[in-house]
């Protein structure tokens, strides 16, 4: 069985929909890749699944259970974990306490350690304001989050956005970790032959519809790229 | 020394009562970043009820003090977080503070009517014997509220420190984030407006025995929480609590001092407004954070009314103000021309309530020194026409000077600067030469310009005809000028102005200067009309009531202020009953907290029939057309 299961889905802000239909199935313990040219509806996708976008029609099912009509922060304890793009950090709060809020009541007494354990670029910052660090220690910051919470299902939105190549390698280390601990990852990114290292499975969205689905090895072929990304990526 | 020691014990005291209702404050704006103006009034409602029950249900002390304090100030702060504020979500913050101002004209309306002006007295709640300390008597009373106070603020400080507290923080820096970090925020944003609530009323019920019940000073004392409040930044609690026993210890020296100077009276109640000012003044930028809400785009699309010249409007009401005049008794007149001049009034606040979205709090006080200014000018013999220019324009300085300090800060403390400027003024200023001077009542001769005598009441209602026209068609013609177009620009986004190189301090200063200059006029001619003014006459507090006014008839819009002049000065006039009196700010508080996020007020009902394409605009929906259209274009090609 699945573990998210999304069937029809309609979404969208104000009187503007986004997503026009989509089906999108993540099995468990499976990294997918979510591919797209701007404006094609991954974010609306991924916002939708962790509840900050409301559903419009379709079916929302995480674990067997329908999700569609829960709040966000429900959606959190089912464990569901969206990291959204660009810098997912309280700014004034320091980065200790950044932690603690990430960290459900059980494990706030170890979140501190598990986190340093994984970034140890975080362990001399704690004190520190979280708008104080850099660009790549405040999206190691926000990918804690993914760490401390042990939900079955991540959702990461661009997490190399805006950041030196150098950290993009130890931002999807990590990433590769939590694959590697078996959970279940939705990955957008637009480091596209990265993010297909990583791949189990690829989805293509292409204003607001699903415009291709398959295995890594079958985007090869150049003709999913050259007609939605263009062929230059890569 | 010694002899300073009783007043230090009186300051500590008091300055613990502010300290309570201020903590009470920062908590609420610290967890949904709504500053709330009403705070006072919330904890002016628990009293009187704490006062119904013990004094006219004849029940035990501890049970009105517990319902006071445990039910009715978190029931308050219930209602106003889940019924007035969850509306207002993705509203601009000006709307979030003209609704808490609106709350506290409609609450303080209320209880005004219902318990009547008047102070209240009951029995001490505390015991008011006295203890033996360094020397000085200090009362159980005095030492009681000294600890509680203590024991609110630690407990506070150390909650914060806790996961729940460090949370709550998190929820109002990034509500969506903390959502995904599994953190129900609602219900910890309802939780902090219950114990801000509690807090207030508690302060209430401590200042009770000191002061008795009576709704203008328990919502006015409340409010002195604000200087203490802005000393922590809004945000920090022990800086609170240390600025509250200053400014409560200074306040008691300070009378001490004053007992010589009449004069300065004022000063000691005047102190925490003086503090705040300061505060504000003196602050750089950056130093105090607003909390920006997330704000919708398609709600500042409201400022559309008011793009186009009324010419036909202004033309329409002229024809109409000379046709009426014809059949008016003269008190029916009277009241005409004063309809006249509060249509300027109106007008010139509504360059800042509506178009540059400032909620300034003291219009009251441009009037007022307009009506003294023309008087000692006029005393001078300087003729009336070049009187009344010089009125305005000595509004022009004192308006910079209230302004500039504030708007570089931000809107909500615009609105808090300019609601200390006027209960300053009226304490401090309205006594003294600056403007009305002592008990003193100064007169007011209508003037006779070019030969041609103005006393009649229908030769002055032509002459205010005149001037308040004038003063429309430059409101209008601002509004319609590139410097309108600036600050409506300016309210949908600070940062894009930033970047095509516009300053934003600049054209809001050059409006809130013009909006002092009109309504430094609209003194001139109150004052002359009335023939004398006191200082009684022009209260602080009535600044609130006229924003109330204003969002509810229309802010944006010609139309609105005439709306807001009939409902503020001619329906009373018109049904002369003290019940409508009475009730007429609560009508008008509960009007603006209803129509607060509408497309322009009551005028906008009438808009929306004349002009059909305006108001789809305003929702947003001819954007949408367009791209339609486009579409529909390009797919055909």
């Amino acid at each position: 069985m699945a573990l998210l299961e999304v069937r029809n889905l309609r979404a969208g802000y104000g009187r503007t929909e986004v997503l026009h239909g989509v089906d999108f199935i993540v099995p468990p313990a499976a990294t997918v890749v979510l591919l797209g040219p701007n404006g094609a509806g991954k974010t609306t996708l991924l916002h939708t699944v962790a509840g900050l976008v409301p559903v419009r029609s379709g079916d929302l099912t995480f674990n067997g259970a329908s999700i569609a009509g829960t709040p966000a922060y429900r959606r959190v304890r089912d464990g569901i974990c969206l990291i959204p793009e660009g810098r997912g950090v309280f700014r004034h709060l320091t980065v200790g306490e950044n932690l603690l809020v990430s960290a459900g009541p059980e494990q706030a007494a170890t979140a501190v350690d598990q986190a340093v354990a994984i970034f140890p670029a975080l362990r001399d910052r704690l004190r520190l304001e979280a708008g104080a660090l850099s660009g790549g220690q405040q999206q190691m910051l926000a990918l804690a989050r993914a760490f401390l919470t042990q939900a079955p299902l991540i959702l990461c939105d661009e997490p190399s956005i805006g950041l030196a190549p150098v950290v993009i390698d130890e931002l999807l280390e990590a990433i590769g970790t939590l694959r590697r601990a078996g959970r279940s990852l939705v990955l957008v990114e637009q480091y596209v032959q990265r993010a297909l290292d990583l791949a189990d499975y690829v989805y293509i969205l292409s204003k607001g519809v699903v415009a291709f689905v398959g295995e890594p090895a079958e985007c090869d072929s150049g003709t999913v790229f050259a007609q939605y990304l263009g062929a230059s990526h890569g | 020394m010694s002899s300073y020691l009783p007043y230090i014990v009186i300051g500590l005291a008091s300055g613990s009562v502010y300290a309570i209702a201020a903590m009470g404050l920062v908590v609420t704006y610290k967890t949904s970043g709504v500053f709330n103006f009403a705070h006072g009034a919330v904890g002016m409602a628990a009293t009187f009820v704490f006062y119904s029950l013990r004094v006219d249900l004849g029940l035990p002390t501890w049970i009105a003090g517990v319902t006071a304090v445990l039910v009715v100030g978190p029931g308050l702060g219930l209602l106003i977080d889940r019924v007035l504020l969850r509306r207002l979500v993705g509203a601009p913050s000006s709307t979030y503070l003209v609704v808490s101002v609106a709350l506290l004209v409609a609450l303080q309306g209320f209880f005004l009517a219902v318990y009547r002006i008047g102070i209240r007295r009951m029995a001490p709640i505390l015991p008011s014997s006295s203890f033996r300390l360094l020397g000085v008597n200090v009362g159980w009373d005095q030492a009681s509220v000294v600890l509680i106070a203590a024991a609110v603020g630690g407990a506070l400080f150390l909650f914060f420190r806790t996961r729940l507290g460090v949370l709550t923080r998190a929820v109002v820096e990034e509500p969506g984030l903390a959502q995904l970090a599994g953190i129900n925020g609602g219900l910890l944003t309802t939780a902090s407006w219950m114990l801000g609530g509690a807090l207030a009323a508690l302060a209430g019920v401590l200042l009770t025995p000191e002061l008795g019940v009576d709704a203008v000073i328990l919502t006015l004392l409340v409010v002195q929480a604000f200087g203490a409040a802005a000393v922590g930044r809004l945000v920090n609690l022990p800086r609170t609590y240390c600025g509250a026993l200053v400014i409560g210890i200074l306040a008691a020296l300070s009378t001490r001092f004053v007992v010589d100077y009449p004069s300065l009276q004022g000063i000691p109640s005047s102190l925490p407004f003086i503090v705040l000012f300061a505060v504000l003044v003196l602050s750089g930028r950056g130093t105090f954070v607003e909390f920006a809400q997330d704000q919708t785009p398609q709600r500042t699309a409201a400022a559309l009314a008011g793009r186009r010249f009324p010419g036909r409007l202004l033309l329409l009401l002229t024809i109409g103000a000379l046709a009426a005049q014809g059949q008016m008794s003269s008190s029916r007149l009277i009241t005409a021309t004063t309809v006249l001049i509060y249509v300027l009034v109106f007008s010139s606040l509504g360059l800042l309530v509506g178009l540059s979205r400032q909620v300034s709090l003291c219009h009251v006080v441009f009037v007022a020194f307009g009506a003294s200014t023309i008087a000692r000018l006029l005393d001078t013999g300087t003729p009336y026409p070049v009187a009344l220019v010089v009125t305005g324009l000595a509004m022009v300085p004192l308006g910079a000077l209230v302004a500039i300090p504030a708007i570089r800060l931000s809107g909500l403390f615009l609105a808090l600067a300019t609601f200390a400027f006027g209960v300053l003024a009226q304490g401090l200023l309205y006594p003294t030469v600056v403007a009305f001077g002592g008990r003193a009542v100064l007169t007011i001769r209508r003037p006779t310009v070019l030969g041609i005598d103005f006393a009649s009441p229908r030769a002055f209602y032509l002459l205010t005809l005149g001037v308040v026209l004038a003063g429309v068609v430059a409101v209008e013609l601002v509004r319609v000028s590139r410097l309108g177009r600036l600050l409506r620009a300016l309210g949908d986004s600070p940062t894009a102005m930033h970047s095509l190189g516009v300053d934003p301090l600049v054209p809001r200063v050059l409006v809130f200067c013009l909006a002092a200059f009109l309504a430094g006029i609209t003194g001139a001619l109150l004052g002359t009309l009335t023939t004398s003014v006191n200082a009684q006459t022009f209260n602080s507090f009535q600044s609130l009531i006229w924003v109330t006014v204003l969002v509810a008839a229309g802010p944006f819009s010609l139309g609105g202020a005439v709306i807001a002049a009939l409902l503020l000065v001619w329906l009373p006039a018109l049904v002369t009953s003290p019940t409508v009196i009475q009730w007429q700010p609560v009508a008008f508080g509960l009007a603006a907290i209803l129509l607060a996020q509408s497309h322009n007020g009551l005028a906008g009902w009438a808009d929306r029939r004349r002009w059909p394409d305006v108001a789809r605009l305003a929702q947003g929906s001819e954007w949408r057309l367009g791209s339609v259209r486009g579409r529909e274009r390009l797919e055909g090609a």
